[in-house]
């Protein structure tokens, strides 16, 4: 009904995008804990809500977006509960026929190493129960496919076409604030970047990349400025040689992480260099990547390693639980549920993270302090019938921390889905089922220091099934397996991202999810979905406090779940 | 073909140097990488613990009116997290210092400016200090032999409103509303917050919200002769207050009053209003600290901005509603570019 609603003259154009949902959650609670006697069984949660983007176009070369969310929490009434939010506002456009720009909300990008929203290893792979809150989740946080970050500013983009030698040179610059000052100890905290990309044709693209998070002077009466610009150059090279697709990218750079007048601070200075090469054979479905990286130790780069998740964020659901009203974990299904947990802007320096998820590349590729190689094959079947990735990276230390010994990572995943309708004809039907079995091993073995040992191992699964009952209604399942046991030494960092001490992790924990439901498509963009789901949680060295001992580990539990999910996009 | 061939040529030759370029910059800034191991030394964080130098004072007395600073150490064997506490014996005001290394030094954190971390502040007489390993397996502790002679303490940068020293500031304007057992009166206590007065605040007022007010007009502060900052961004107000046992409400609001259109008088109709409201204290004295612009807005009948150099009056309120009330505050100063460090 809405997005019918157009006026249109005989330049202008007047419309109305957005999406709608409503979301209701039914948590049942359940533990065989003798000592949980406290926490509610049961708990109902959920909302409604609508975004209304109103897009108004003056003139082929002018568009203008604004766009509200009306929510209303379940239980609100007449006004209680409701919350009316701006959720985007830009203005773009073109000037003189080739100067792209955009003011407001822009969504942007570089590189891996430059600025990328990186996706974390528990957020990788989809499922089809567990999918369905985390696209809500990533809509809400605006986390794109394209791996952008949301930034609030603007940017310009042109482009220079040359009759010889090179074909184009494509221009790209954007600066976006990040932080407001306060006039008084605060500067305003900007980020800035570009790239130059010089198309030789459409074999090769040379370019060179800049990014700087940095603190603006005169903004407050604050003398001690933060700067971190990374500078990076890039080159990408394609070939057809016969049936094979050659291609072949080289990144390579510096990072520079400084505050200036801080007699404390430290120079952070560090470079990367990681290469890629692919073969792709496209007739016969298969295609084979190689990589090596060299990330170093001090390499800082904002707009690349801010995580997506916030690990020092709890849960909203169920945030204390047992009878001494202990924090509780986070764990994937808050992971794929809650927004609360992410981050919306990026951030300096390294975070926290959280080892069960991933030990390996927590700050995505631009993980410094890593070097060793990716391998990659998948297998697509021309005839859709089934595909099968293999993928594999085996990286190491580039330092050691606190010890000449390095550890070692293999972060390996395995991948098959069949589509067994398209093998016995049914191309009416949707019969798929899909499996994947990963592993993360972290190991430093250093057999004269026992203090230096670390062993930790990864263990995630995933099976899903999706299957047409009749017309549009499908049946879905999900089995996920997530476990994590050993020991490790933890870093913590210093504010200037300086390892200065490391906490003992041992730990022995699993969590699984299972769950099914149907879901009918009224349209392309439209879904309503009923889902039911129980979900685990076993912490092996939980023990309850005694009169001598504290309690260690956490409090085991599970929680059943039905959800109503309606989504709509228009 | 001949377009092809010379493409693919092309094609080549800028690929090798492209690829040349790269690898001369990795080998280039590859000779820079440092070699030495991130972070502590695991061995020097989880060896096993001894103490290598006795814990252990630069001096047994300290003028900090004159900057003086006194500086403790100690070594051990690995990495500790530690902590040197510093107790005033006949106040209880207490500095706690505290690191993660192998000495405490002045380099690590060991230095005593005179500022204390758990209020009372810090007044003149002896101190006992310690020194607590507090993540080894035994948990470590060490006292000092000799007491150390604190013989002035710090001077604190700020404009008093009152410190009740010399007890309710002439000027100041005490009203009391006809409840029962009405307490409005100084308070002279060796553990008070600063210095040996702090301010009571007591009464059970059944018909009226506040159990009174004392109305504190600028010229009668304890420091009168000062100008704010304008820059409300700067400016801080701080108060010490605790409340009592008796307490079963223990809301204070702060009013500040300004003159915006220069007569010389707060006139409700065409001056502003703004407040300060805390609630919810401990029965341990604790520092309540606001920036001016942050303030909440009473009444905006003047220029509608916080201008703190137009400050004129100050009225302190306790706020009972209906409800026994036992609060005490102390200490009450304006500050400049951060809050008060006591």
């Amino acid at each position: 009904m809405l997005a019918a609603f157009q006026v249109s003259g005989q330049e202008k154009k007047i419309w109305v995008s957005g999406a709608a949902r409503g979301i209701m959650y039914g948590d049942n609670y359940k533990t065989s804990s003798e000592n949980d006697t406290t926490t509610a069984r049961s708990l109902q949660s959920g909302h409604a809500l609508v975004d209304l983007g109103i897009n108004i176009q003056p003139s082929e070369e002018l568009l203008v977006k604004g766009m509200i969310r009306i929510r209303n929490d379940y239980g609100g009434f007449w006004g209680s509960g409701v919350s009316f939010d701006v959720r985007q506002l830009y203005i773009k456009g073109i000037l003189g026929g080739f100067l792209r720009y955009q003011l407001g909300d822009i969504d942007y990008r570089l590189t891996p190493y430059t600025f990328r929203n990186n996706v974390g290893l528990i957020n990788q792979f989809d499922g089809v129960l567990t999918s369905v809150p985390a696209q809500q989740v990533r809509y809400d946080l605006w986390y794109f496919n394209d791996n952008t970050w949301r930034q609030q500013g603007g940017a310009l983009d042109f482009a220079l076409e040359f009759d010889q030698i090179i074909q184009e040179v494509q221009f790209e610059i954007f600066t976006s604030r990040i932080r407001p000052g306060n006039l008084d100890t605060e500067d305003e905290r900007l980020y800035s970047g570009g790239s130059v990309v010089f198309v030789q044709s459409d074999f090769l693209k040379v370019g060179g990349q800049f990014a700087n998070l940095y603190d603006f002077k005169g903004t407050s009466n604050n003398n001690i400025f933060f700067r971190n610009p990374v500078y990076t150059g890039t080159a990408e090279f394609n070939y057809k040689l016969n049936n094979t697709i050659l291609s072949a990218a080289v990144e390579a750079g510096q990072s520079r992480l400084e505050w200036q007048n801080d007699v404390d601070a430290p120079v952070l200075e560090d470079y990367f260099y990681d290469a890629t090469i692919k073969a792709a054979w496209a007739k016969v479905g298969v295609s084979l990547s190689a990589g090596y990286r060299d990330v170093g130790a001090n390499f800082r780069s904002a707009g690349a390693q801010t995580m997506q998740i916030n690990y020092n964020a709890s849960p909203q659901a169920y945030q204390r639980y047992g009878n001494d009203q202990s924090l509780r974990q986070l764990t994937m299904v808050d992971i794929y549920r809650d927004a609360s947990l992410y981050n919306v802007q990026i951030a300096p320096g390294l975070a926290a993270y959280d080892p069960r998820y991933d030990n390996a590349t927590p700050y995505g590729r631009a993980t410094p302090n890593r070097r060793g190689f990716l391998l990659v094959a998948d297998y697509n079947d021309v005839d859709e019938r089934w595909s099968a990735s293999l993928s594999s990276e085996l990286l190491s230390d580039v330092i050691g921390e606190g010890t000449t010994g390095l550890r070692n990572y293999n972060t390996t995943s395995a991948f098959a889905e069949l589509r067994i309708n398209k093998l016995v004809g049914w191309d009416e039907r949707k019969l798929w089922i899909s499996g994947r079995f990963g592993i993360q091993n972290t190991m430093r073995d250093l057999t004269d220091i026992p203090e230096d040992q670390v062993d930790l191992a990864t263990r995630f699964s995933d099976i899903n099934l999706t299957a047409t009952i009749i017309g549009n209604i499908e049946f879905i399942a999900q089995y996920r397996l997530w476990a994590t046991q050993g020991n490790e030494l933890i870093a913590t960092r210093n504010n200037y991202s300086e390892i200065v001490n490391y906490d003992p992790l041992v730990i022995d924990y699993n969590e699984s999810l299972l769950g099914a439901g149907v879901q009918y498509a009224f349209t392309e963009k439209a879904h309503l979905r009923f889902l039911w789901q129980t979900f685990n949680w076993d912490d092996a060295l939980y023990a309850p406090a005694d009169a001598n001992n504290p309690s260690t580990g956490n409090l085991p539990y599970s929680i059943d779940t039905w959800t109503i999910f309606f989504t709509m996009k228009f | 073909m001949d377009n092809l061939l010379y493409n693919e040529i092309l094609i080549g030759r800028e690929m090798k140097k492209v690829i040349s370029i790269l690898i001369l910059t990795l080998i280039a800034v590859a000779c820079e990488r440092s070699k030495e191991t991130l972070g502590p030394d695991l061995t020097d964080r989880f060896g096993p613990f001894t103490v290598f130098e006795e814990f252990d004072v630069s001096a047994n007395s300290v003028d900090f009116s004159a900057n003086q600073t006194i500086e403790f150490t100690c070594a051990f064997s690995k990495q500790v997290s530690w902590e040197v506490h510093i107790v005033g014996q006949q106040s209880g005001a207490e500095k706690v210092l505290s690191g993660l290394s192998n000495r405490i030094d002045e380099a690590n954190g060991g230095i005593w400016d005179g500022t204390i971390t758990n209020l009372p502040m810090m007044k003149k007489e002896p101190c006992f200090a310690y020194v607590l390993v507090v993540d080894v397996d035994t948990l470590f502790s060490d006292t000092l032999s000799n007491l150390i002679n604190v013989t002035e303490t710090r001077t604190i940068n700020g404009f008093r409103v009152t410190d009740w020293e010399g007890g309710v500031n002439d000027g100041f304007n005490v009203f009391v509303q006809s409840g029962a057992d009405m307490r409005f009166d100084t308070v002279n206590d060796i553990t008070g917050p600063e210095g040996l007065t702090f301010y009571e605040f007591t009464g059970d007022v059944s018909f009226a919200d506040d159990l009174g007010n004392i109305l504190m007009p600028k010229e009668s502060f304890t420091d009168s002769n000062f100008t704010l900052a304008p820059n409300d961004e700067i400016v801080y107000f701080n108060v010490f207050a605790r409340k009592g046992p008796s307490a079963v409400q223990d809301i204070f609001v702060i009013q500040f009053m300004e003159d915006d259109n220069g007569n010389g008088v707060y006139d409700a109709a065409n001056d502003d209003l703004y407040e300060f409201v805390f609630q919810g204290l401990s029965e341990d004295w604790e520092q309540y600290s606001t920036k001016y612009a942050d303030l909440i807005t009473s009444s905006s009948n003047g220029n509608g901005r916080k201008d703190p150099d137009r400050l004129i009056q100050i009225v302190v309120l306790p706020i009972g509603v209906k409800l026994p009330f036992e609060g005490y505050l102390d200490y009450l100063m304006f500050t400049e570019n951060g809050p008060l460090v006591p």
